[in-house]
């Protein structure tokens, strides 16, 4: 891609990935607004226990539904919009009911996994289930309802690459059949060496514990199928060319081996990565040279190390994107002189997508 | 006794375990390193990374003679933790070798969070002083929380009974502390205090110190003494001159946030790109040695 504009025009979905704190949910949210201006129904979605897109939306809160977005967009900016924009917040325990309603019609099979303390207890803010409820959204919004782009603020995670893990990991449990173990009446057809690592798991955690385990793989075998389809179609969207992925990454040296990681395993994975946007750089503000003034002298020393830190990068990306043939593109966006408090400020990064592409 | 800005800190500097927090982005990672270095002057201390990829799992690295820098990882932390329990090394080959544990080591969500917080744990007796640099926000708070969710589904098991210890120790402020990292920006700002109210929340008696990393120094004044003032409806700034000011002001503004709060402040510091992160750490460590002294 030769932009984000590229980007916009050419894909369904886009992923914005990054480590916390580097503005991920700006830039997602920004590409949004830009996305609407260009007159796309637009969605952003954004999956965080601390709710940062509702503060950079400058909006209390947002729902679990989608917050049409538009009308308050034409006021700040000044302009028509052709499109249409949405952002949402989705809630954990809704958002997993929702996905096992889409598997079954049996309402008794949907009852008993809801039920099951294993799946109340990690439906649960803070638990470790974000990635999942991330791809369920997705494809959710993509495939159910009529928007031309889905944006998705990937989760804040251990690392950026546990987002690209969760679909393959959740389909080994079926694809491998590892289901079947827990369906088996008393582990009475188990191989030897099965039976033995269950009764050291029975050991370690409690025969209540192996109950609920054995009652929730009965209660997901009946909408495995469906469970294993849907991780199918997930994987296939991600692999096709109808998603692009995008890594927001702040100027700095470190950034630099973390991107390179990054592209490697998008690379290995099949995904398809459309650039990095380089966010909160200082390097367009003009310097005084003559000023011994401490926190000028402090931007120019900031300044001056984005441009190495820049340099480092784009050999790292470059290096490892080599063979994948498809362009990059580098979006460099300055600080603002503000906060984030509101569409209106993101609209105003959204016009910077404009400048020229490093 | 008044009480300083730094008491909390130093407080938490004197911790067996300390747990550095924050949102992402924040500086945590240099912070827990200078912190580490500091308690390695005078004790043995390992600093704890959590699943970083660019690292092997459970790479133990030396910095000094009196500091290790452990790369925790999931996988690792539970191949270790089902050796420990289990015994016999036939038993454990077994269990580990057998799909469907290999599979809810690396996939159950959860079981990562738990087994990497018992790693933690289980170090603390090898050690005078843990410090670990924690994941962001949510993140570190799942590692918390998993204790919690794992000790009430495995009740009355081996594994609720370690994850009851381990809620012992964690919940014990003689033996933990809590130094929650931010910079002078209103959505970390708040998103600490959050924090904060989460910790308690989980452990009620937890104690919680707070860093104000990257702190803008003052802008230039003017003849008369007083800031420059520049117009606010601009978005961007256009020289460094009115960023700074801008800057300045903003953040002024936004520890508004932490009225009441006692912090200590680690200012701006900006290195030469090269060893840009060795440098940041020992020029935070100096910082910190100040403010503990």
């Amino acid at each position: 891609m030769k932009s984000i504009f590229d980007s916009i025009e050419r894909r369904k979905v886009l992923i914005t990935c990054g480590t916390g704190g580097v503005g991920k949910t700006t830039v997602s949210a920004s590409i949004g607004v830009k996305a609407a201006m260009l007159g796309k129904k637009v969605i952003v979605i954004t999956i965080d226990p601390a709710k940062r897109l509702a503060t950079s939306l400058g909006l209390e809160k947002l729902g679990h539904e989608p917050t049409d977005l538009t009308t308050a967009l034409e006021k700040c900016s000044g302009k028509k919009i052709p499109g249409k924009l949405f952002a949402l917040m989705p809630k954990s325990r809704e958002s997993f009911e929702r996905m096992i309603r889409s598997l079954t019609t049996n309402e008794a099979a949907v009852q008993r996994i809801f039920k099951n303390p294993i799946l109340s207890t990690f439906s649960q803010d803070f638990s470790g289930a974000n990635e999942y409820l991330a791809l369920e959204e997705l494809i959710f919004f993509h495939l159910e309802k009529d928007f031309d782009l889905v944006i998705l603020d990937t989760p804040p995670s251990r690392n950026t690459l546990s987002f690209l893990e969760a679909p393959q990991l959740l389909a080994r449990f079926f694809e491998e059949k590892l289901i079947r173990f827990l369906v088996m009446p008393a582990n009475r057809f188990l191989a030897f060496g099965m039976r033995k690592a269950f009764s050291v798991l029975e050991r370690l955690t409690g025969a209540g514990f192996m109950n609920q385990l054995f009652d929730f793989g009965e209660a997901l075998f009946e909408v495995q199928e469906n469970f294993l389809l849907k991780l199918k179609s997930i994987h296939k969207l991600l692999q096709s060319e109808e998603v692009g992925f995008l890594l927001v990454a702040a100027p700095t040296p470190e950034s630099a081996p973390e991107i390179g990681h990054f592209l490697e395993q998008i690379g290995e994975r099949g995904f398809h990565f459309d650039g990095v946007f380089l966010n909160r750089s200082v390097g367009h503000l003009r310097p005084d040279p003559t000023s011994t003034d401490e926190s000028e002298r402090l931007l120019s020393a900031i300044a001056a190390r984005e441009k190495i830190a820049y340099a480092s990068l784009k050999s790292a990306a470059d290096s490892k994107h080599r063979g994948l043939s498809a362009e990059l593109f580098y979006h460099q966006l300055p600080e603002l002189a503000r906060d984030v408090h509101g569409l209106e400020d993101l609209f105003h990064v959204s016009t910077l997508f404009d400048r020229d592409s490093l | 006794m008044e009480k300083t800005p730094h008491e909390a800190l130093i407080h938490a500097s004197r911790k067996p375990i300390l747990f550095v927090q924050g949102k992402g982005g924040v500086g945590k990672s240099s912070v827990a390193l200078a912190m580490a270095h500091l308690a390695s002057k005078t004790h043995r201390t390992l600093l704890v990374s959590l699943e970083d990829p660019l690292r092997e799992p459970f790479d133990l690295r030396k910095l000094s003679p009196t500091l290790d820098h452990l790369n925790n990882e999931a996988t690792a932390a539970f191949e270790q933790y089902a050796g420990i329990k289990i015994g016999a090394p036939n038993l454990v080959k077994v269990f580990l070798q057998n799909r469907f544990m290999r599979y809810l080591a690396k996939a159950a969500p959860g079981i990562r969070e738990l087994v990497l917080i018992g790693k933690i744990w289980f170090e603390h007796k090898n050690y005078d002083r843990i410090v670990v640099d924690m994941p962001a926000t949510g993140h570190g708070l799942t590692l918390f929380q998993s204790l919690f969710n794992w000790g009430n589904l495995f009740e009355g098991s081996i594994l609720a009974k370690d994850a009851k210890a381990m809620i012992d120790t964690l919940s014990d402020p003689a033996l933990v502390g809590h130094l929650v990292v931010s910079i002078p920006e209103e959505m970390p700002l708040v998103e600490s205090l959050e924090l904060r109210g989460h910790l308690i929340r989980i452990f009620p008696r937890a104690e919680v110190a707070f860093a104000l990393n990257r702190r803008f120094p003052a802008p230039a004044t003017l003849p008369d003494g007083k800031p420059e003032v520049f117009p606010e409806d601009r978005p961007f700034a256009l020289t460094a001159r009115e960023h700074a000011a801008r800057k300045a002001k903003l953040e002024g503004e936004n520890l508004e946030l932490w009225s009441g709060v006692l912090f200590t402040e680690i200012p701006y510091l900006a290195p030469p790109a090269e060893r840009a992160f060795d440098l940041i750490v020992e020029k935070m460590t100096d910082v910190l040695r100040e403010r503990l002294a």
